[in-house]
């Protein structure tokens, strides 16, 4: 049998033990929501994702290809003709997406012309003038908020366009357009004119046209039609693939 | 104050769990205080993984892509061979494929604004850029670059100092769309960011991956 001071020794041990594991406990349940929070504070994920971020979705996308190529090999096996009319979807798919096809849709009619206003006295003429710059702004603002097409003046834009001023005119890919500028977007009309009257992007581009008495307006329209793009789209120096 | 005999378990349970509470204080005092960017960073064992089975992926497309080329096409003639050789310039296009090419890079050091990316993106494709990417993310037709809080924000990716745009198409052209008299750059310049324009004109030299966030329509349709 222990003795009274083994007895004692063993109790205030166990006591020791209890109380170190209470206090582990008790301090990391107040503590730890706190450094939780603090850590999320300090995150700086929000405002710019990892490179294990990046990569994970690059990996989505890759895996999503991968899996589309295995399915129409496999059909290019046990029927052909099903495989041809997969890939000609596809490219119909893909042609729709570079702005080949004209595409209809709701959307915003915005009109954007020089300003009406008389030039005032040591005032540039050109001040007036809608600008390259102009159009640039508002057709990035308006990919932003979401247009999945648009066309300038009748010429749709695709990747490969660009905008110029050339004198008082304005390059469009390859064509030139006097004002004033029709430029049709097919998205979402709320959230487009909400872009145009509100969107912090488009400030200066409003300032801008209140400055120089441009006049920028829009209408709501539900059967807007951008034409295909008609232009050049010939890859002369990019190889697909690694 | 004398302590009771019977007093001693309370005091010791007591200290006991002031010491427990004040080690457990000091180890997430100790988490919390290690260096952000420490913190932060990315397992880079982890990023590797995933750049090898990234690599991986791309040359199964590759391989693939090959193989569905050289498929037997129903009809007896080349349609497949075209049809696949039309997709796969018109991914290129778009986005949907990685591309390599010749081309040139650009360094943007400094304040540089959402306007003079898109300024320069502009010149590139006006003197014929093929395919653009800034910062390893792709450029799109829907790619939008627009001013953020704390500096220039391409499809919803912060562009970190230096911003890096590569485009694909002829080194020669594009380098000097940039560097004409009067141009772009200079007045980019002029402003206090510095441009470090370089050719790169091996066949394989810039490799451009493809687009991050595959669009889709949701309002527009064909007629």
């Amino acid at each position: 049998m222990a003795s009274p001071r083994l007895h004692i020794a063993i109790r205030s041990l166990s006591l020791l033990a209890t109380g170190v594991l209470a206090g582990l406990a008790l301090s990391l349940a107040v503590v730890q929501p706190r450094s939780e929070a603090a850590s999320r504070a300090g995150s700086p994920r929000g405002a710019s994702e990892s490179a294990l971020e990046r990569l994970e979705q690059e990996q989505m996308v890759l895996s999503a290809g991968v899996a589309r190529r295995r399915a129409t090999l496999s059909q290019a096996t046990s029927s052909p003709n099903l495989m041809l009319a997969q890939l000609e979807r596809e490219l119909l798919e893909q042609r729709t997406l570079a702005g080949l096809t004209p595409l209809t849709g709701p959307g915003l009619s915005i009109t954007l012309d020089d300003g009406d206003r008389p030039v005032q006295q040591g005032e540039e003429p050109e001040r007036l003038l809608v600008h390259d710059y102009d159009l640039r702004d508002l057709i990035n603002a308006l990919w932003a908020a979401g247009a999945e097409a648009i066309s300038v003046n009748g010429e749709r834009v695709s990747f490969s366009t660009y905008v110029y001023c050339v004198g008082s005119t304005i390059v469009v890919g390859d064509r030139r357009l006097g004002p004033p500028l029709t430029i049709l977007a097919i998205g979402d009309p709320t959230r487009l004119a909400w872009l145009l009257e509100s969107d912090p992007e488009l400030a200066p581009l409003r300032e801008r046209a209140a400055d120089r008495a441009l006049r920028l307006t829009h209408q709501a329209r539900e059967d807007l039609l951008c034409p295909a793009y008609s232009g050049p789209m010939a890859l002369h120096y990019t190889r697909v693939g690694d | 104050m004398r302590l009771h005999p019977s007093d001693w378990p309370y005091l010791i349970w007591l200290t006991a769990t002031i010491i427990g509470s004040a080690i457990m204080i000091s180890l997430l005092g100790m988490r919390l205080q290690a260096p952000p960017a420490a913190a932060l960073a990315d397992d880079p064992a982890e990023v590797a993984t995933l750049l090898a089975s990234n690599d991986t992926m791309r040359a199964e497309i590759e391989r693939l892509d090959r193989q569905l080329a050289s498929s037997p096409s129903p009809d007896g003639g080349g349609k497949l061979a075209e049809s696949t050789e039309a997709l796969n310039q018109l991914r290129a296009v778009n986005g949907a494929a990685a591309v390599t090419g010749p081309g040139v890079s650009v360094e943007v050091s400094g304040p540089a604004s959402a306007a003079n990316l898109r300024d320069l993106v502009n010149e590139l494709k006006s003197a014929g850029a093929e395919a653009l990417a800034i910062n390893e993310l792709r450029l799109t037709l829907w790619s939008a670059i627009y001013e953020g809080q704390s500096g220039p924000v391409l499809d919803g990716h912060r562009l970190e100092d230096p911003v890096v745009i590569e485009a694909i198409g002829d080194p020669a052209t594009l380098r000097e769309a940039l560097l004409r008299p009067g141009g772009l750059v200079p007045m980019i310049e002029a402003n206090g960011v510095a441009l470090a324009i370089s050719e790169r004109p091996a066949p394989n030299e810039l490799r451009l991956p493809l687009a991050l966030q595959p669009r889709s329509l949701q309002r527009a349709r064909l007629p």
